[in-house]
């Protein structure tokens, strides 16, 4: 016999435990694939980037396929489940930016959309959290379906839960190395996008940080995301993780990295926008060495496959991350955050014409190339000024 | 992991199973395996339920393995050593602190038991995994990702170890040493 027998025979008719009730198993593994989907949702961070080889499919000079979208709440997207944009809304204690995320988010839905959260780490790389843990996995699925996106493990995210429905993309060419963080532009969502204020003679490199008055600011911006994208360069939408010390704002790169423009939005202090350097010198040439060579040199192996045209970092003047490109315009910056009056309440403002900074010439030089001196951004638009620019976050998105 | 799935995935069962009825099946063994590996009913549940509530969310994978309880097991053996490994080191980093050593559970009834848990891992193991979980050498050289000779011989080893501290009928050459689905 069995030595063993007996004493299994007492281990097998020891009482079992109330934790291995198969209920409350059942309650484990849902708790399981609850874990499991926030850590997809955080490891989603959907940089839309790598479109292929920007080197190759874009050089300075081409223009970009945009799409002008008047409205994201009204238009509908042309191919649903293609997720064009993405639209960044924050969370925090803004209930309004959350609301009119939610009711996007379910328009989109509609529309056949998946809504989804988006937020932005410290690096100023979009993440995807997921409004339902399905449509994250189904909008990650989308997007790598496109084949023009590859999906980031994330990085920390302080920035708390932010609401995001995907909007529009501009139509970019499927090879096209694109980095778009999600930006903050729901917090108007009636309001209409104007026209990309782009000279259309200017260089393609450069992009005028054109912004008015903050309480249209994030709409501004958006027309500015999308003005840099008419003018050939890629924007990057930047959020910071602080909302008190940090505010929205975005930079503009060139091709070869050199960042054109800072853009940051100073929700506090009213009625300008300061332009201020958001990103270290270090992030920016990782930032154009992925533009330039299409690949993400956070793997070894596209480190080590970097194309011989790269341009050595030593012969780029690096941006210095705490001058601003612009000067930053006199703004007092409150680290306490106004809460804004409700998005869906508050009416279109008439248009007025809001003269944005005074920028003088400031002088990009990119890698490999002579230096640009661009003339001072014509920072007259047309944005709507009114009744929101008293209650304008400190901070905005971040 | 892959290769564990892989080696347990000979071939997928023509009906998916029924995750209750299985769990019914197996879950007993997995937990009296367990507590017999470490002596503690709370982590020895613990580890099981948690072992359980994996395989069930993969369950649609694991149902199709030829036999899903190699995979628990895996699973349960895992989660046991990083939550003992943790522990140990807790202890350590709590020992100064501690005046009194607390005593060893069940001391009586899982004497035999706790003479197995002195033995080196792999022979304990061994051990459970045969005389507890009643799987075979070769499925216990699965779960362990050892060959079979390593688990014939740990086996032999743990026996014999078991037979200088409880007694003879311990030993390798005592009855019932084999498993009865293998040849002698």
């Amino acid at each position: 016999m069995n030595p063993f027998e007996r004493e299994v025979d007492n281990l097998l008719g020891e009482p079992v435990p109330a934790a291995l009730h198969v209920d409350h198993v059942a309650q484990r593994a849902s708790a399981i694939r609850r874990r499991r989907r926030v850590t997809a949702a955080a490891a989603t961070a959907v940089v839309v980037m790598l479109f292929g080889s920007f080197a190759v499919t874009r050089q300075p000079g081409d223009r970009a396929d945009v799409r002008t979208v008047d409205d994201p709440a009204t238009s509908a997207p042309s191919k649903p489940g293609h997720v064009q944009r993405f639209r960044f809304v924050e969370d925090g204690d803004d209930t309004a930016r959350q609301e009119t995320a939610r009711r996007l988010a379910e328009r989109y839905r509609v529309l056949g959309y998946d809504a989804t959260i988006v937020e932005l780490g410290p690096s100023g790389f979009a993440l995807v959290d997921g409004a339902g843990d399905d449509e994250t996995d189904q909008l990650a699925a989308a997007l790598s379906a496109t084949g023009a996106v590859e999906i980031l493990p994330v990085l920390a995210n302080s920035a708390g839960a932010a609401s995001c429905a995907p909007g529009e993309l501009p139509q970019w060419q499927p090879s096209t190395a694109t980095l778009i963080a999600c930006f903050d532009v729901f917090r108007s969502p009636e309001r209409s996008y104007r026209p990309p204020s782009v000279d259309p003679g200017a260089d393609p490199l450069v992009v005028e940080a054109n912004v008015a008055g903050v309480a249209d600011g994030i709409a501004q911006l958006d027309v500015t995301l999308a003005a840099a994208v008419a003018a050939g360069v890629v924007p990057v939408a930047a959020g910071c993780q602080n909302r008190s010390t940090c505010p929205a704002g975005f930079m503009v790169l060139g091709f070869d990295g050199t960042v054109l423009a800072r853009v940051e939005m100073d929700g506090a202090a009213g009625d300008r926008a300061a332009l201020t350097g958001l990103f270290s010198a270090a992030q920016a040439r990782l930032l154009g060495a992925v533009l330039r060579t299409g690949r993400l040199p956070l793997a070894i192996e596209r480190v080590t496959d970097a194309p011989e045209e790269a341009p050595p970092a030593s012969d780029e003047p690096a941006p210095n991350p705490t001058a601003p490109v612009f000067p930053r315009s006199p703004v007092t910056r409150s680290s306490a955050p106004v809460s804004r009056p409700p998005a869906s309440v508050a009416p279109p403002t008439p248009e007025t014409t809001t003269t944005g900074p005074e920028l003088p010439a400031s002088t990009t030089t990119t890698a490999g190339a002579s230096t640009t001196t661009t003339s001072p951004a014509s920072t007259t638009t047309t944005a709507p000024t009114g009744s929101t620019t008293t209650t304008s976050p400190a901070g905005g998105s971040g | 992991m892959q290769q564990i799935i892989d080696r347990a995935a000979v071939a997928p069962v023509t009906e998916p199973r029924d995750f209750t009825r299985w769990y019914e099946e197996e879950h007993r063994r997995v937990y009296a395996s367990m507590l017999a590996l470490c002596g503690d009913r709370e982590l020895a549940a613990d580890v099981a339920a948690d072992a359980f509530a994996k395989a069930l969310v993969s369950w649609r994978r694991v149902s199709a393995m030829e036999r899903p309880g190699g995979w628990v097991y895996q699973v349960a053996l895992n989660l046991l050593r990083r939550r003992l490994g943790r522990r140990t080191r807790e202890a350590e980093v709590m020992r100064p602190m501690r005046s009194v050593v607390a005593p060893a559970a069940d001391a009586t009834r899982l004497d035999v038991w706790a003479q197995v848990r002195v033995l080196p891992d792999r022979q304990r193991h061994a051990i459970v995994l045969r005389y507890v979980a009643d799987l075979t050498e070769p499925e216990i050289a699965s779960v362990l990702g050892v060959s079979r000779g390593t688990v014939a011989s740990n086996l032999f080893d743990a026996r014999r170890s078991l037979a200088e501290a409880l007694g003879p009928e311990f030993g390798p050459d005592a009855a019932g040493a084999r498993h009865p689905e293998e040849a002698p």
